[in-house]
């Protein structure tokens, strides 16, 4: 199952395979909570969203094909709802209660408490200078980061050509380098 | 885009933009919130349920008899015949059997359309004559007129004196792939058109009636293009059989259409059975109506003799 990859388990699960469901769940849950809770900046729609990203997983498994890479699609879902969320959100909360809202999010249990409270600082902060930074520069920089896609493969989750892909990830990776401590 | 994905971990994004690698470090020391166990639990649900509505709740198909089986590739396409899949060939069969069971009664119900009348109109033709060729097509509903007459010893009109319908089907034959038969049979038994033009001489001048397509269902061999005739011969069918029985008086039995004689036919015959089943009063009623709407008529033998004499 492991070994299995992203397009033969959403296969597998669509023949009803809840197995391979778990398998495909457990290698995105974690990027894709992250994506969208440092996309919305809020924990409830964070998980609303991350709820409905999977949900219009499940709904299309029959009309997934292997041609379409699963991770690109997954991110393309995932984006499409954070802009649609964007539209018609009321006025975004920032500043220390969303640091607040974000580092009450569930951490992994496994880290000893001092280390979970030192990350959640970091966190914190990253995520305060990701308030700077424009919704789309947003979105690629934590798409390089979380999920390690290319410049391309950002390119065709947010629509947009290769060069503006990178021209975006590069100016938000200045910022933030000049505003995260070393 | 390829199938196979690798892990996230193992992904080789092009080379590193400036500062990245300080910014990756970072993030990957920063706290790295993940899903609670209850949103976890929901998603699980839901695409469960997801599963359970397809296979209709089917009791070999729950995840644990799912995750005994193993979960190799290899595994993948016997676990599909179990899964939705297994339906759509199963829902796939019914339709394409359906479908075609659909055309065959179609098929059927057209060819028994076409095919009753002619055979209707048989009994009450044996007792005359037998069937000739030109009998057989039953687009030529002039041929058909022309048997009638035949049979009740009436003078061949169009064999000898219709000298300008002689004339029709040739001039506009230039085309025609099959002459010979139709012609004949056409020209053959177009009757005499002397006390009372039978109806279709009417509407014969009519450019645009011709024109007209004549009626399909009744058709089922289409009247060549160069038989004038046969074209006028489907104009002249009335509409009903009781506007044909209130007309019979002054048309002659030759210009009744099939449907007419075979409802003709089908009274005679109930009218039989009615006497078959010793209800006399009512059929001789029955004889007795029918002698009158069709006076012209020659009753057959049998009910004749019924017909208590005048």
């Amino acid at each position: 199952m492991e070994a299995a990859t992203d397009a033969e388990l959403m296969q597998a699960y669509a023949r009803g395979d809840m197995d391979a469901f778990d398998a495909l769940y457990a290698r995105h849950r974690g990027s894709l909570y992250r994506f969208l809770l440092g996309t919305t900046r809020d924990r409830a729609i964070a998980e609303e969203l991350f709820q409905e990203t999977w949900q219009r997983v499940v709904r299309a498994r029959h009309a997934y094909r292997p041609e379409a890479a699963f991770r690109t699609w997954l991110w393309r879902i995932a984006r499409n709802l954070v802009i649609d969320h964007a539209r018609r959100r009321k006025p975004v909360v920032t500043g220390e209660p969303a640091a607040l809202a974000i580092a009450g999010a569930a951490a992994p249990a496994a880290l000893e408490p001092l280390r979970v409270l030192a990350a959640s600082e970091d966190w914190s902060q990253l995520v305060g200078a990701l308030e700077e930074l424009s919704e789309a520069q947003r979105i690629a920089f934590l798409l390089r980061m979380e999920e390690g896609l290319s410049i391309q493969e950002i390119a065709d989750v947010t629509g947009v050509g290769r060069e503006t892909a990178k021209s975006r990830l590069r100016y938000a990776m200045k910022h933030l380098r000049q505003r995260v401590r070393p | 885009m390829s199938t196979t994905t690798p892990p996230p971990e193992s992904h080789e994004p092009d080379d590193l933009l400036p500062d990245e690698a300080d910014l990756r470090r970072h993030y990957a020391n920063a706290s790295r919130p993940e899903p609670g166990a209850e949103l976890d639990a929901r998603v699980r649900r839901m695409a469960e349920q997801a599963l359970d509505e397809t296979n209709g709740e089917a009791p070999d198909q729950s995840p644990r008899v799912a995750r005994q089986r193993g979960h190799s590739r290899n595994a993948g396409p016997a676990r599909g015949q179990r899964g939705s899949g297994r339906r759509r060939p199963r829902t796939w069969w019914l339709a394409a059997v359906g479908s075609v069971a659909v055309a065959v009664f179609a098929v059927g119900l057209v060819r028994h359309q076409h095919i009753v009348p002619p055979a209707a109109q048989a009994p009450a033709r044996a007792d005359h004559a037998p069937m000739s060729s030109a009998a057989s097509m039953p687009a030529n509903s002039a041929a058909g007129r022309a048997l009638s007459a035949t049979r009740r010893g009436e003078p061949q009109a169009g064999s000898a004196s219709s000298g300008p319908n002689k004339k029709m089907p040739s001039a506009g034959a230039s085309p025609s792939p099959i002459p010979p038969l139709p012609t004949a049979a056409l020209q053959a038994p177009q009757p005499k058109p002397k006390p009372e033009p039978p109806s279709f001489e009417l509407v014969a001048p009519s450019a645009k009636a011709l024109r007209k397509p004549a009626a399909p269902s009744r058709a089922p061999t289409p009247p060549t293009p160069s038989s004038p005739v046969a074209r006028l011969s489907l104009r002249a069918i009335p509409g009903s059989t009781l506007r044909a029985t209130s007309s019979a008086s002054t048309h002659d039995a030759r210009t009744l259409a099939p449907e007419q004689r075979s409802t003709e036919t089908k009274t005679l015959q109930h009218i039989r059975d009615l006497f078959a089943q010793d209800k006399t009063e009512q059929a001789l009623d029955l004889l007795k109506a029918f002698r009158k709407a069709h006076p012209q008529q020659q009753l057959p033998a049998d009910l004749r003799e019924k017909l208590p004499e005048k």
